[in-house]
């Protein structure tokens, strides 16, 4: 829905520039710019121009528009294991959280290759292991235990 | 002559059967890095810093400077197929890339990039060869002032992108500029907006919030739109991959497009900041502002894509001028790089060219033989690439966004980054539906902290007058330059204008 | 056997070890302590940079050493865990209280970042095993500038405060910047840069009057003659810096502020496995190696052990919180 995007930014935007306003100083001690005195500016202009988007897609009436019901449900499922993903990753490390979410990504939208699933949902962490953490020698998550 | 010589002589030491391999395997290496998203050039180079140790120097900086200018290749071709920017200075090739994908286009784009990219590349060496010397002087009078008006140049290339919906063209800039303020104040120690979170000291980074933004969030969008659907490709359409080549159309719009845009990268890169962002945004600009049909830039306009792809390469180039005859590290690739020089026992700076000949020249040298084992690889590799995007999208989006999302993590190995660019797909994703410029947002993210801090040590410096613009020569000359680009594009404007109005009429 | 695994992160290998030595690894943790310090079990090397700094370059020339001369039996893995100006990755050894078997090397920020920062750990936390070198500054001016000796650069700064550039502004630049200005006695205004490459073309385009950096950074310059050292700040100028008076002959010795290239351990760890390391950086400073690599790096020999590292670390600390309290950015 466009009005919880909408009013998202809108909270966000008044929180920062809450905070540029009260925590952060407009000048320095030597009256040079201060930390605050950019985003003193892009706060407040941030909050001018959201209201303003905001007011434009009220009159258009779009803010209340609702989703077309099949199309937000597949990305929602997507989003909603990605988001997954993200926390499997800092519990259980890669080699058990990618297996899980391909497993599941492809069980879910695939759903009549049930073998292509299963060969690809193996294969993926092995070949992430071997180019990841064999070739490139790059760091990946690790989970919780070891 | 003297410089001729001297290119033999680093020929001579270049071309032995050993660095030969290890070029060509830093070449595709760097390729191959280049196209993960998350590994740009500098995380390459630095991953495999390690394994040169062993290596003799001139073996080893060959093998280095390949991944360099490998990575910064194959960068490109996931933000043609993908959308994913890997590195910022790719963020300008997306804006007609992937439209060029999305209209059938993916393997004559990534062909004619591969071109720009040979094209800046080896005008960039060749600059180098001939006037490194005297390209220097530009570093010599670069600056907090100059920078700042640089960083201005680039900051107006936002209203470029903004030209569809401004309001929110200007919201995007804004959370960009926003972003950019994360992280501990430059000049007075403070933290702002960190909520006293360690990770964020540093500031928000530009790749979790460019992969967050451009891949996982069109990733979202594509299956919004039913993508995963289709048998085959999916965000990429394949019934006109009969024409793999780029037609002889592309060749003739595309003529003057290398030439002029490498030498823009390659003067722009040698100023130690940006260099590379910068340039490819303005050849960009320049690009679009010197084409007849400026509207049909952003919609897979194929000169759209060659400007700044000859541009960044031309770049990456233009910043080893800094390096080899001052011993500067202009970008975080080169400073990988004058870390190795140290451990090598050489001593970077004005000297290094006359007292290592054999090294300063074997390396310019590779870089000819760099940038065409990069050609010759891409012409195997294009084909390859465009065949996994063929795969049915609904299998390769899982994939792609476990080596996004790995890819992000690895480069500092920080989960925070990662749900960075998760929370930005998420965003991306709203974004573009809505109408954003998720482009917008990362170009105030990476030229935003840099405006505000050349701008706050220019007047640091000038104690607060804004007289210094106006003083020192570089930047009155840029001024100059500034609005000569400013009136010729008016002017450009209103003819087209009148031309316009001229065929209506008749 | 010493076998150095490899030089940059490897988290499948650590794995692959972890899972042979499992239960030792386990129990390693917690029991060492009272124990005699067992140098055959594998060493996790923290980094808190990312590869290719000051920093990178210190711990794996260390590993290297450790290495060749048979240091230390069990196998050595390295770890980059850069951010948040080291706070992540001197986080993470903080996390392994009383584990002997994980080392990291320190730098500036060692000090700084605590001092700036919430950080859950602090300097003095940490077990301290040695001071191996120290990585020193030089005033620098643009060879076209009218300043030719320390002196001159006071009467200068004494008619119109100069602008000196640093990178960052909690930071060792910025330290003995506002150090030098104290003792010396002028007015001046420091310009905090990001990134070496900035700060030098600022100075090369005569955009800042003088800068202080390390010598590594632009040794090559001053032999180009393209800038001009005016003071260094330890007692043995480098052989390159030949003729650069120090700042004690200056006068101004107290602004001498070291960056730390030291040597630490998990916060209370035993007396045994500390001075298990004492002894071994006694052997790495002597070799050979060593040498070269201080030498290359125009670092000072500096070398303090156990204690006196830790009073060296106070002293710092003390300098720093002075400095940055009277200026406000603490």
């Amino acid at each position: 829905m466009r009005l919880f995007f909408y009013a998202f930014m809108l909270l966000a935007a008044i929180v920062y520039t809450y905070m540029a306003f009260f925590d952060l100083s407009f000048l320095t001690n030597r009256g040079r710019m201060g930390p605050g005195f950019f985003p003193r500016f892009i706060g407040g202009f941030l909050v001018l121009c959201l209201v303003a988007a905001i007011i434009k897609e009220a009159r258009l009436g779009k803010l209340l528009e609702k989703e077309p019901d099949g199309q937000m449900r597949d990305a929602a499922v997507l989003i909603g294991l990605a988001m997954t993903f993200g926390v499997l990753l800092v519990v259980t490390g890669y080699l058990i959280a990618t297996p899980l979410f391909v497993g599941a990504a492809l069980l879910y939208f695939n759903s009549k290759h049930l073998l292509m699933n299963g060969a690809i949902t193996l294969a993926a962490p092995l070949t992430i292991y071997v180019l990841f953490g064999q070739v490139l020698n790059a760091s990946l998550p690790h989970g919780l235990w070891w | 002559m003297e410089i001729f010589d001297n290119l033999l002589m680093g020929l001579s030491i270049a071309i032995t059967p050993i660095n030969l391999m290890y070029l060509l395997i830093g070449a595709s290496i760097g390729m191959m890095i280049g196209a993960i998203p998350g590994f740009g050039p500098s995380a390459g180079i630095a991953i495999l810093l390690p394994l040169t140790f062993s290596m003799s120097p001139i073996s080893a900086v060959m093998m280095l400077a390949a991944i360099y200018y490998g990575a910064m290749f194959g960068g490109t071709i996931t933000a043609i197929l993908l959308n994913t920017p890997g590195d910022s200075t790719t963020v300008a090739s997306t804006f007609d890339g992937f439209p060029l994908a999305q209209r059938g286009r993916a393997g004559p784009a990534l062909v004619m990039q591969a071109c720009a990219s040979f094209v800046g590349g080896t005008i960039g060496v060749i600059l180098i060869t001939l006037l490194a010397p005297i390209f220097s002087m530009v570093t010599r009078s670069f600056g907090p002032p100059e920078f700042f008006l640089l960083c201005v140049m680039g900051l107006l290339t936002l209203v470029a992108l903004m030209s569809g919906n401004w309001i929110l063209g200007l919201i995007s800039a804004l959370i960009g500029f926003a972003l950019g303020t994360v992280g501990v104040d430059l000049e007075t120690g403070h933290q702002r907006f960190t909520f006293g979170a360690v990770e964020l000291i540093g500031g928000i980074h530009f790749i979790p919030v460019a992969i967050g933004l451009f891949g996982i969030g069109e990733l979202f969008y594509a299956f919004y739109n039913g993508a995963h659907k289709s048998g085959s490709g999916g965000i990429i359409q394949y019934q006109n991959e009969s024409r793999f080549w780029p037609t002889k159309q592309d060749l003739i719009d595309c003529k003057y497009t290398m030439p002029r845009n490498s030498i823009l990268g390659f003067v722009i890169g040698i100023i130690p900041g940006a260099g590379a962002t910068i340039a490819s945004l303005m050849a960009y600009s320049l690009e679009r502002s010197l084409s007849k049909n400026p509207e049909k830039f952003g919609m897979g306009e194929m000169r759209g894509l060659v400007a700044p792809e000859s541009a960044n390469n031309a770049a990456s180039s233009g910043a080893m001028v800094p390096l080899l005859t001052l011993g500067i590290p202009g970008s975080a690739s080169t400073a990988v790089l004058l870390a190795a020089f140290l451990m090598w026992g050489l001593r970077p700076g004005p000297l290094l060219m006359e007292q290592n000949p054999e090294f300063a020249w074997g390396l310019i040298s590779s870089m000819y033989l760099g940038n065409m084992a990069l050609l010759v690889l891409s012409v195997f590799a294009i084909p390859l690439f465009v065949y996994i995007i063929k795969a049915p999208y609904r299998i390769l989006a899982p994939l792609v966004l476990v080596v996004c999302t790995l890819g992000t993590f690895s480069v500092n190995a920080s989960i925070v980054e990662t749900f960075i660019m998760l929370a930005a797909g998420i965003v991306g994703f709203y974004m573009k539906r809505l109408g954003f410029s998720p482009a917008a947002v990362v170009l105030a993210l990476v030229l935003g902290p840099m405006a505000e801090e050349s701008l706050r040590q220019t007047l640091l410096i000038s104690r607060g007058s804004f007289d210094i613009f106006f003083i020192r020569q570089a930047s009155v000359y840029i001024l100059v330059f500034f609005a000569a680009i400013i009136l010729g594009g008016a002017f450009l404007n209103s003819q087209r204008r009148r031309d316009k109005l001229k065929e209506n009429t008749v | 056997m010493t076998t150095l695994k490899t030089t940059i992160t490897t988290r499948p290998q650590v794995f692959a070890v972890a899972c042979i030595a499992a239960s030792s690894l386990l129990l390693a943790a917690p029991f060492a302590a009272a124990d005699e310090y067992d140098p055959s079990k594998q060493l996790n090397v923290t980094i808190a940079f990312g590869p290719g700094g000051g920093n990178d370059v210190l711990a794996r020339t260390l590993i290297e050493i450790l290495d060749k001369y048979d240091l230390y039996e069990g196998d050595i893995v390295a770890t980059n865990r850069p951010g948040g100006s080291g706070a992540v990755g001197w986080g993470y050894i903080y996390s392994q209280q009383g584990n002997p078997h994980h080392i990291s090397t320190t730098s500036g920020s060692f000090i700084a970042t605590p001092l700036q920062a919430d950080t859950p750990w602090d300097t003095l936390d940490f077990t301290h095993v040695a001071l191996m070198a120290a990585d020193d500054q030089v005033l620098v001016v643009n060879a076209e500038s009218s300043i030719n000796t320390f002196e001159e650069f006071v009467e200068y700064a004494q008619q119109e405060p100069l602008s000196v550039g640093g990178i960052g502004s909690v930071n060792n630049d910025f330290i003995v910047a506002q150090l030098l200005s104290v003792e010396a006695g002028y007015e001046y205004d420091y310009i905090p840069f990001n990134q070496q490459g900035e700060l030098t073309t600022a100075l090369l385009s005569n955009s800042i009057d003088a800068m202080v950096a390390t010598p590594g950074s632009i040794i090559g310059l001053i032999e180009a003659g393209d800038f001009r050292a005016l003071a260094f700040s330890a007692e043995q100028v480098p052989e390159a810096l030949e003729g650069v008076p120090s700042f004690e002959e200056l006068g101004v010795a107290d602004a001498a502020v070291p960056m730390p290239r030291g040597l630490i351990l998990p916060p209370n760890v035993s007396d045994e496995a500390r001075q298990w390391w004492i002894d071994t950086i006694t052997e790495v400073v002597e070799t050979p190696e060593w040498q070269e690599y201080v030498k290359a790096n125009f670092l000072t020999e500096n070398v303090l052990l156990g204690d006196d590292f830790t009073g060296f670390l106070e002293t710092s600390i003390n300098n720093f919180r002075t400095i940055l309290t009277e200026t406000g950015a603490i």
